[in-house]
């Protein structure tokens, strides 16, 4: 769905364009809001961000100028992560960053170059894992799931599920030993 | 490369990334939208809350054809009646055959011409329900018509107020609730009333609860929360 039959579908029946809506972004606002949060809020943190930043995203759409609907909803996404993200650091009181950047400072420019060759690599090998290894991998290491919950997703036993996940690390970890 | 340094390579992609890995390997579960759902509507239930002395007004504009609203209610009224809605538990009941009450697992099916004692929702008396009809109407349209009846009811200034979100749909799996679905609109006579529709003490109106789906309705369930109705849909 484009995004003005989007906007011609909320201004008909909000509901269904709520539904639409939710369908195009949810996994994008989702993704925004848990590499902010991913450090220092748990799994409930993010659903909370999430569900202020689509509601209110839903509440100001017919505001929403200008075509850039994706960037505009990316921005909320991560400005209300951000918020979130300094006030549990303020209940926390832990070491958490006020600022989120997108580096450490203490790397140089060829240090992040070589970083992101090493992700795109990783996740290159990731993909090239038999399913649903790639999956457990990905749920368990970026998205944090237990093994339990990994389980369920994937229709395994979690005892075998974890027995796939060591294997899985053992191959990436003999694919990346060039980068050492 | 040791695994801590896999983890952290993971741990620390840029945003496109993250995104597309979201994307390509479901980061939000069947669980987790179905909750994530729940919380969107739960704040968007609040908001409408409080901005309640709009709406309020626009309801009590929609329901003049309704022909027992009254035009000199106030907004400052709704806020509280609808504040006492919230904070009240409806306890169903099925009047006929049995008057007790019931666990929302032994509550018998919605069907044509049963009838419910919503009770609890009020400071006393009863909220009558009658399952007039329900039935598709059009493709992934599926009505449900009610008539809504005040019996003796008494409650914050007399007047009672529902929103759209109170008559919920519920489907069902062996293993629970499956999915729950607000109704797109509430509507009387043609008249799509989006948000809600108020009845006051000793009054009734009938009214149709349209809800989006494609699903053959296979079992109904009627229950209570804080703040909704459960119609679970069935089979005729």
């Amino acid at each position: 769905m484009t995004d003005n039959e989007l906007r011609l579908l909320m201004s008909n029946d909000m509901n269904k364009g709520s539904e639409a809506l939710y369908q195009q972004y949810s996994q994008y606002i989702y993704a925004i809001i848990f590499r902010i949060l991913r450090d220092c809020g748990s799994h409930e943190d993010v659903e909370d961000c999430f569900a202020e930043t689509f509601a209110e995203i839903v509440r100001r759409f017919e505001n929403i100028q200008g075509d850039a609907l994706k960037s505009y909803i990316g921005k909320a996404a991560q400005n209300r992560a951000l918020n979130y993200r300094t006030s549990l650091r303020k209940k926390l009181k832990n070491t958490v960053p006020l600022e989120m950047t997108e580096e450490p400072l203490t790397e140089n420019m060829q240090e992040i170059q070589e970083k992101k060759a090493k992700q795109q690599y990783l996740l290159q090998k990731i993909k090239e894992l038999e399913e649903p290894d790639a999956t457990i991998i990905i749920q368990k290491y970026y998205f944090d799931r237990t093994m339990r919950e990994i389980a369920e997703m994937t229709g395994l036993k979690p005892h075998t599920a974890q027995v796939r996940c060591g294997r899985a690390l053992k191959r990436l970890r003999k694919e990346m030993e060039q980068w050492r | 490369m040791k695994n801590k340094d896999i983890i952290k390579l993971l741990q620390t992609l840029d945003e496109e990334t993250a995104v597309q890995l979201c994307e390509d390997y479901h980061g939000i579960s069947e669980n987790d939208h179905r909750r994530l759902r729940k919380k969107v509507r739960n704040i968007l239930s609040e908001q409408d809350l409080s901005e309640y002395e709009y709406l309020a007004e626009k309801v009590t504009v929609k329901n003049s054809k309704f022909g027992w609203i009254s035009k000199t209610a106030t907004a400052a009224a709704y806020v509280m009646f609808f504040g006492g809605l919230l904070a009240g538990v409806l306890n169903m009941n099925v009047i006929e055959p049995d008057e007790t009450q019931q666990e929302l697992s032994d509550i018998p099916p919605l069907v044509t011409e049963t009838r419910y004692s919503a009770n609890n929702m009020v400071s006393s008396g009863n909220l009558i329900i009658d399952v007039k009809k329900a039935e598709f109407a059009e493709k992934g349209e599926y009505q449900v018509t009610i008539e809504v009846k005040s019996e003796n009811a008494v409650s914050l200034n007399g007047t009672r107020l529902f929103l759209a979100d109170n008559f919920m749909a519920a489907f069902t799996s062996e293993n629970g609730i499956e999915r729950v679905i607000p109704p797109c609109a509430i509507s009387e006579a043609g008249e799509h009333y989006n948000y809600a529709f108020t009845l006051g003490d000793g009054e009734s109106c009938e009214i149709i609860l349209t809800y989006h789906t494609d699903e053959t309705p296979h079992a109904i369930i009627s229950g209570y929360s804080e703040k909704s109705f459960f119609i679970k849909l069935t089979e005729d």
